[in-house]
This record gives C-alpha cells, structure tokens and sequence, in this order.
C-alpha cells in the first residue's frame, strides 16, 4: 500500500524532471542555506564570545547593587559614563569569589575616559633642549638648536595665515616682534650666555604660537594587569613590555593606537596599503584613496618639522636620488614622493618605512614617554596624574577590531586616583579633613534650616576660622612625597584594598546555558558575605550595542532562510498544483476505482515528501562539505567589524550533526506543508472526471 | 435482488444560468450476470446514467440502489469503498496510471483493499493478466502498448477484485473495430465464465450485436424497452420505464 504511493510519487517526480529539478534546486539551496548558515551562525557566535569574553568580560561580570545604569562593556564612556557604582571593598569580594569551587579566576576592573595632548613639535624640543641643558649634554644641544631655530622659522608662515583672518591685530604684531626677536642671530648669541633665560622666552612667548598637535581621548580600563593578562587568553603585548607587578604604568591598545596616535602620513599610507591588498580597491578609481594620498602630497609641513637640519640634509639627499629631481627642495620632494600611483605605490610604501619613517617619530606617544592624563573623578573634579608608558598591547587576531581595541590599561591603583576611588585610607583621611573644617552632612529635609536658619554667621565663622588647610604643612614636600609614592609602585596589598567598579569572573566551566544560574549562585554567595552585587553572564555585561550586532546578524540569517522558504513554499504549491490538473485524469480514475480522498492526499504528500527527503539529502551533504572546507581554510574577515564578530582573523564554521538534522527536518516539513493545499485540492477532484473523455 | 435498480431518477445540472435536465424519470433495473448495454447518440444521458450507477455521482431525484445499497445515503467514504468492493470500471480513455506498468496497474485496486495478501494479490493479478493475453507485457507500461493492449488492461484491472458489476463507458471508442471485437470477446467470455454483471454504454452497434439486453436512451428518457437485439437469449424481468 505505502509502497505504491511511493512508487507513483517517484515515477511523477522523474516523469516531470524539469519541475522536479526547479523545486529540487531550490529545495537543495535552503537545505544547503540552513547548514552552512546554521554552522557560520553558531561559528559567529562562538568567535563573539570569545571576542568578548577573552578580551574584557570573563565569562560573568559582577558590579554594584546600587548602580544607577546597567553595566555596558562597550558602551562609549565619551556619550553619557553610565553609573555603575562601585564594589567597596575588593578583597572581601575576591575572597567570597575564591571560596566559590565554580570560580576560576576574577579580574577587578573599571573603566573611564582621559584627555592627553600631544604638545607641538616646538614644545616637544624646546623640552628635549631643556633637558639637556640641564644635564649638560652639549652635544644633543647644537642640533636641537638648529632644529628649533628651523621651527621657529616655519612658524612665521602660520602667523601670515593667522593675521589675514585674525581680528586682534595689536596682538599678532606684538607676536610677530617676538618671533622676529626669536628668529634673530642675536638672540641665540644670548641662548649661549645665558640659556635657561632665553628658553623660558622661548618657552613662553614663542611656543604658544605653535599649532598644538593633538588633543587625544583616551578610554581605558584600570585593572589588576598581572591578573589581565593571565587570565585574558586574547592578550599579548605588541611593542615595548609588560607594566611589572606593582608598578604603575598605562599600556596602549594597539588598534587604538594604529588608528590615533601613529604619525597621520604613516597611518594614510597604512590605510591605502591596506584597501589595495585586503580589499582590492585601487588609488587610480577609489575617491577615498585617492583623498588620501592628496593629503599626503599636501601636508609636507608633517614630515619637515621633524626634521632636524642634519636629518632634513640626509632626507633631501635620499629623495633626490630616488625621485630623479637633483634640484628639488625637501618640501617639493615630499609632495613629488607623496604622489603615489597604484604603479608605484608598494615600492614607495616600503621605501617610507625603510628611510622615512626612522627618521621621524612615528608615534605621538611611545613606551617610555609619559603621559599627563587629565581626568574627572566621579563627582566631577578635575584630575591629573602622570603615568608612564610601559608598551602596546593587542588582542591576538582582533588587532583590526575596534570594538574589542577601545580601551587601553592602566593599574588599578592609578585608575583609582584619577577616578576619585578613595581607598579606605584616604577616605578617613578626608573625613578627618570634613571634621576639622566644620562640614557636616545635613539630611536634605532639613538642609535649609541647618544652613540659613538659626544662626548662620557661626557656619561661617567655624568655617573660616577653625580650618586652614595649608597651616602648617609642607606643601612642597606633600607633592614630592607623592610623586616618590608614584614613583615607588604600590603593594599587592594596595591594590587589593580598595574600591573597583566591576569584576570579571572565569568560571571553570562555563557552559552557557548554565551561567544565569552560576550568576545568581554567585549573587548570593556574595550577599551572604554582606555584599550587594549584581551577576550578569558576559552575553548581557556586553551590552545592548554588541547584543544588538549579535541579533541583528541572527535576523538576517534568519529572515534569508524563511524567503527561500517562503518563496519556495509557493513555488512547490505552484508545482503541485500544476500537477494536479496534469492528472485531473489520473486521480478521478484512482478515486473512481476506490481509491479514498486520503490515498489521493497521501500520494501528494508522498510527493513533496520525497522530494524533500532527495533534495534534502543533497543539500545537507553539499552544506556539511561547504561547512568542512570551510572550517578547514576559514573564512577571511575583510571588514573592521568581522574581526570582532569572527573572534580572529577568519571565521571556522563547525560541522554539527544537529545541524544536519535540523536541516533536513525543516526541510522535509516545507515540502510536506506545501503539499498539504494541492493534496486537498486533488482530494476533491470528483470520480466523474475519470468517465470524461480526453479526446 | 437485481444488482442495479434506479426509480423515478432525475438528473439536473447547472449549466450558467439555465439547468440541463440530463435524465428525467428512468427507471432501470439491471440483473445480476447481465451483459448489457445502454445505447443513444451522444449527449443522450448515457453516461450520467453510468455515472449513477457507477457511484461517482447522485441523482437529484428518485433512488438509485446498487447492490441494495442506497447510494445518495451512503457517506462519499462509503460511496468510494462500494465502488472499490462491488464495481469494476472500464473507461473510454483506457485511464490507466501511466507511471505504472501492466501488473502495477491490474495489482492497483487490489493495493486499494487493504484486505489482500500479497501471496494472493500475485496470484489474482497473473492469473487475469494471462486470461486478457498481456503475460508477456508484464513490466510495460501503458505508454509502451497499443489501445486494444491498454484496454485489456483496463479489463484486468476492472476484474481484479472479483466486482459484481463491471461498468464499461463506451470501450470501443478509441479502438479499430477488430480490436474492438476482441475486446467484447473478452468481456463476453468473462460474463460468461464468472458470471460478472457487464453494463455498457455505447453508440456503436458492433457492440449493441454482442450485447444480451439494449437499453436505449434519448434525451435523457429510457426510449425503449430493453431487449436482446441479435441475441435471442431472454433477460429476466426487467423493468422497462414507460416512455412518459
């Protein structure tokens, strides 16, 4: 009985090939779609969380109860820094956490925003010079004198420019006689005699008519940096090395500091390289690269204030050999070189790194230097520390992705100060500084009687009369025992005592259907201890922009899928259709002889079921082989935010059986589902017909 | 109890707005081992006649019994299971399942009736396959014989599980008229070895000569009372419906 049906069904199928293989192919490409697309989805939202776990979240990530915001990793702390209170005391929590037998590892962590700038290049030597004078190195003195003499004559030019569109003109003519006084002989025959005078002059008159450099935004995460790296899979550093343990010390992301704080011609450059060998595109037909280079050619000045007059007569030389222009001044040379073509490109890019670039500095701050970063704590003051640069850090295989390369590290004891995280230490210090100077903490409902009510002058009178904050300190001493407290690093003990914002957790094992659980397990292990805290797996820590990428990529595949479904769905409808006036005939022959509605629905299903089960089998097999060649060469990323989203560099789906099965199943229950509208169809096509002759 | 009895049957179809009275009145009644045949011209009612009969379709008026069975009150599910159990069909057209070959279609109504063994189904489908001479076709399929080939088929298939009434609209259509004789041949010797109820409807006398009893039909009326036009073998007790 069922095997008449199936036989009818595969004599139709092969009798009507054409329609057979229109279905089929398009059966065969939904069934290949859900495999392939099933495995890159699962495959992207591996690479995801490990771009995101591995990087900054761990796989649970834990902040106050009383935070104002929900804690969004990614969230640009430049918009609106959320408020995600603080954690008190992190030793106590990181002790509740170790006792934890789910907890491997946890990372004290937060994240703020700082300002720095990068001085000019006259400021920059002018420091240079003054250090060495200071240490008496009179042979670095010579040429840096030359090189800022070389600035200061190119500033005159800027100060054209300025005066055409400036309306204070009493003022540039006072700065002009400055520069003129600057540019004179005379004046650096006094720098000899008497140079700390003529540097200050310099210092203050001269540099300020300097462009300033750059003002940079610097998002970062202050963190246990031992901790940080051990237990973040992702990380490795780059250039420079590793803050110590106890140290203080900022690291750079290298994507941030690829994108920003590189030298602006080598970045360009960087950026054409990169469109011309990732993506394909080309100087001579992309508007962008050709921008590009334009700015290259023009902003000679970038390159030629580096120099100083030895390095400027080496460059010259060295460009007019390889441009062929032995007449040409530098900057002629420069827009000369800078004008690349696709035909010249590659070799002009390698010869910029191997003359150029050593030549100039490349990047505005670089390990070893250190950085004023100018901060706001909290509540809103102002703040600014001074940190050194130990090195540049990636994460391996995401060095192109900006979201996971948007903050830089700095130790947590630094990134308390500048946040205004008051250890226990400092925060009875200052309510010993609350108590002397007479402030008290008034209840809001009666803050207006306390203060205006009653006898107000005595507030005053406490105030200015009982409190003198500088009475009898040392104030120069407090700065410099400050600074030899910097200088001298912290204890591990420093930095286990004291407030954090947020905490990541490793889990040993983190499943994750099981991490809302393991959170919630976390939550009141911690309660139990007398911390409020909120757990949050690493899926909902990301944030709701991350999410939103993850979903986004979801809807798509999804949404693909249901139209090749949907579309054909209705194609096989059509088919079957067609079908049944084919066999109007047939079937009114079948129901004539005794065969019920049912038999006739039954040979439709078996239909469309075969066909879904052939096709299907095809389309599984020709996904699983697309998921196995992919997984074995990987997927490349070409975009900034594929690195992210693959978790490296390319993507390896994975061939899961589930998938195959899903696959097929879906599949199958299509084809079924669309018979289901021709099978009624046929079932009612009356035994009448049979008796109606064809002729 | 006759095998088919219609009383006072009436048949109206639609046809735009007016209606087509295709039978009006027929009372017929057709007995078990019967061969017979109901002639006319064409769009005579003949074939609506067959098709009451046959179950495939009901009358708008009056009864219609096959095998004591009213058909207009039987449920459509037990409409089709009283063709598959009692008729046997032999279309004009030949109507075979093209993507089957002989024996799948003559073993076809067989696989309908769930109630047949598979040891049993073989023996049945060989044994009429070889009585309509077709033992060397077995694995062709329709597309590959002749129509005289074809229709034997059909007879197979309509034989195969053992019908009381075998209904046949107009078999020899499509078939030169030797092939048509030996078809009736057939028929005429199946009647005659298993006494299987053959009712036609033909236009053409070739088979009118062959058949025991000529019911004629015009204009949807019974015209004349049936008899046996060439062959003197008495039919019993039918039941002609007066003309009016």
């Amino acid at each position: 009985m069922r095997w008449v049906l199936v036989r009818i069904a595969l004599r139709n199928l092969r009798l009507h090939w054409v329609r057979t293989f229109i279905v089929g192919i398009l059966l065969m490409v939904g069934t290949w779609l859900l495999v392939v697309g099933q495995g890159a989805l699962e495959a992207i939202q591996e690479g995801m969380r490990h771009s995101v776990v591995d990087t900054v979240a761990g796989d649970l990530q834990i902040y106050s109860a009383s935070a104002k915001d929900d804690l969004e990793l990614y969230q640009s702390a430049a918009l609106a820094a959320p408020d995600i209170g603080q954690i008190d005391h992190w030793d106590a929590l990181h002790e509740v956490l170790e006792g934890l037998p789910e907890v491997a590892s946890a990372i004290p962590m937060g994240k703020s925003l700082s300002i720095v700038t990068g001085g000019s290049m006259l400021d920059t030597k002018l420091a240079e010079l003054r250090r060495a004078i200071n240490e008496g190195d009179e042979e670095r003195v010579a040429p840096l004198v030359a090189h800022v003499r070389q600035l200061i004559r190119s500033l005159g030019g800027e100060l054209d420019k300025l005066a055409k569109v400036a309306a204070d003109s009493a003022e540039i003519v006072e700065q002009r006689a400055d520069l003129a006084r600057a540019e004179e002989d005379a004046f650096w025959a006094g720098f000899a005699a008497d140079p700390l005078d003529a540097l200050e002059f310099l210092e203050n008159k001269i540099a300020p008519l300097g462009l300033q450099s750059g003002l940079y935004f610097l998002s970062f995460l202050g963190t246990d940096l031992t901790a940080f790296q051990k237990n973040f899979k992702k990380f490795e550093i780059i250039s420079g090395e590793m803050v110590p343990p106890g140290e203080r010390g900022f690291m750079f992301n290298t994507t941030t500091y690829e994108r920003f704080i590189k030298h602006r011609t080598a970045r360009r450059l960087d950026e054409v390289k990169e469109a011309r060998d990732f993506e394909g595109r080309r100087i001579a037909d992309d508007d962008d690269l050709r921008r590009k280079v334009e700015r290259n050619a023009k902003q000679v000045t970038s390159i030629t204030d580096q120099l100083d007059p030895v390095r400027t007569g080496e460059v010259t030389e060295l460009l007019r050999t390889e441009m062929g222009l032995p007449e040409a001044e530098l900057p002629e040379l420069i827009t000369a070189f800078m004008s690349m073509t696709d035909g010249n490109f590659d070799q002009r890019y390698a010869w910029f790194y191997e003359h150029l670039a050593p030549r100039i500095r490349l990047y505005a701050f670089e390990p070893g230097d250190t950085l004023t970063l100018y901060g706001q704590t909290k509540s809103g003051y102002p703040r600014a520390v001074n940190i050194k640069v130990w090195g540049v850090y990636g994460f391996k295989g995401l060095e192109r992705s900006q979201l996971a390369g948007a903050f830089h590290l700095m130790d947590l004891v630094t990134f308390r100060e500048l946040y205004g995280l008051s250890d226990p230490v400092t925060a009875a210090e200052v309510r010993g500084i609350e108590e002397r100077s007479g402030i008290a903490t008034v209840a809001r409902e009666g803050a207006e009687e306390a203060l205006f009510g009653g006898d107000a002058e005595v507030v005053q009178e406490v105030a200015s009369a009982a409190f003198d904050e500088v009475a009898g300190r040392d104030l120069a001493g407090l700065r410099r025992a400050a600074e030899a407290k910097r200088a001298a690093g912290f204890t591990q003990d420093e930095l286990d005592h004291g407030p954090v914002l947020n905490v990541a957790v490793f889990l040993k094992d983190a499943e994750q259907g099981t991490l809302p659980w393991v959170a919630e397990r976390v939550r009141l292990a911690a309660l139990s201890h007398g911390i409020a805290v909120q757990v949050v797996p690493w899926d909902v820590a990301r944030g709701d922009t991350v999410s939103g990428i993850s979903l986004g990529i979801s809807l798509l595949f999804y949404v693909s899928v249901t139209l090749v479904f949907l579309v054909a769905l209705v194609i096989i409808v059509n088919a079957l259709l067609m079908s049944t006036t084919d066999r109007i005939s047939e079937i009114g022959t079948i129901r004539a002889v005794g065969g019920q509605r049912g038999f006739v629905m039954q040979m439709f299903a078996v239909e469309a079921g075969a066909m879904g089960i052939i096709f299907g089998v095809v389309g599984v097999l020709l996904g699983a082989l697309t998921v196995l060649s992919a997984g074995a060469n990987g997927i490349p990323a070409t975009s900034e935010l594929q690195y992210f989203i693959y978790g490296g560099t390319s993507l390896h789906p994975e061939l899961v059986p589930r998938h195959l099965f899903v696959a097929f199943g879906v599949i199958v229950v299509v084809t079924l589902v669309s018979s289901l509208i021709p099978a009624w169809v046929a079932s009612r096509i009356s035994p009448v017909t049979a008796m109606q002759t064809k002729e | 109890m006759s095998i088919v009895a219609l009383v006072g049957v009436d048949k109206d179809y639609p046809l735009g707005k007016t209606t087509v009275h295709a039978l009006r009145g027929v009372d017929l009644t057709i007995e078990r081992g019967e061969f017979s045949v109901i002639a006319g011209p064409s769009g005579s009612g003949k074939t609506t006649l067959l098709n009451l009969i046959g179950c495939v379709d009901t009358a708008t008026r009056g009864r219609v019994l096959v095998d004591g069975h009213d058909t207009a009150a039987l449920s459509e599910r037990a409409r089709t299971k009283l063709r598959l159990d009692t008729l046997g069909f032999i279309f004009q057209s030949f109507n075979l399942i093209p993507v089957l070959d002989v024996y799948q279609n003559v073993e076809f109504p067989l696989l309908l009736k769930r109630d047949v063994g598979k040891v049993e189904r073989k023996r049945r489908v060989f044994e009429l396959v070889e009585r309509v001479g077709l033992s060397g076709q077995l694995r062709q399929r329709p597309g590959e014989l002749s129509g005289g080939q074809r229709q034997r088929v059909a007879i197979a298939r309509a034989l195969v599980t053992g019908p009381k009434l075998v209904l046949a609209d107009e078999p020899t259509a499509n078939l030169d008229s030797a092939t048509g004789h030996a078809i009736l041949e057939l028929m005429r010797e199946m009647n005659a070895s298993n006494g299987t109820t053959f009712l036609f409807s033909t236009h053409d006398p070739q088979v009118m000569d062959v058949a025991q009893r000529v019911v004629r039909i015009a204009d949807g009326r019974i015209a004349q009372p049936g008899g046996g036009v060439s062959h003197a073998t008495p039919v019993a007790a039918p039941a002609p419906a007066p003309a009016g």
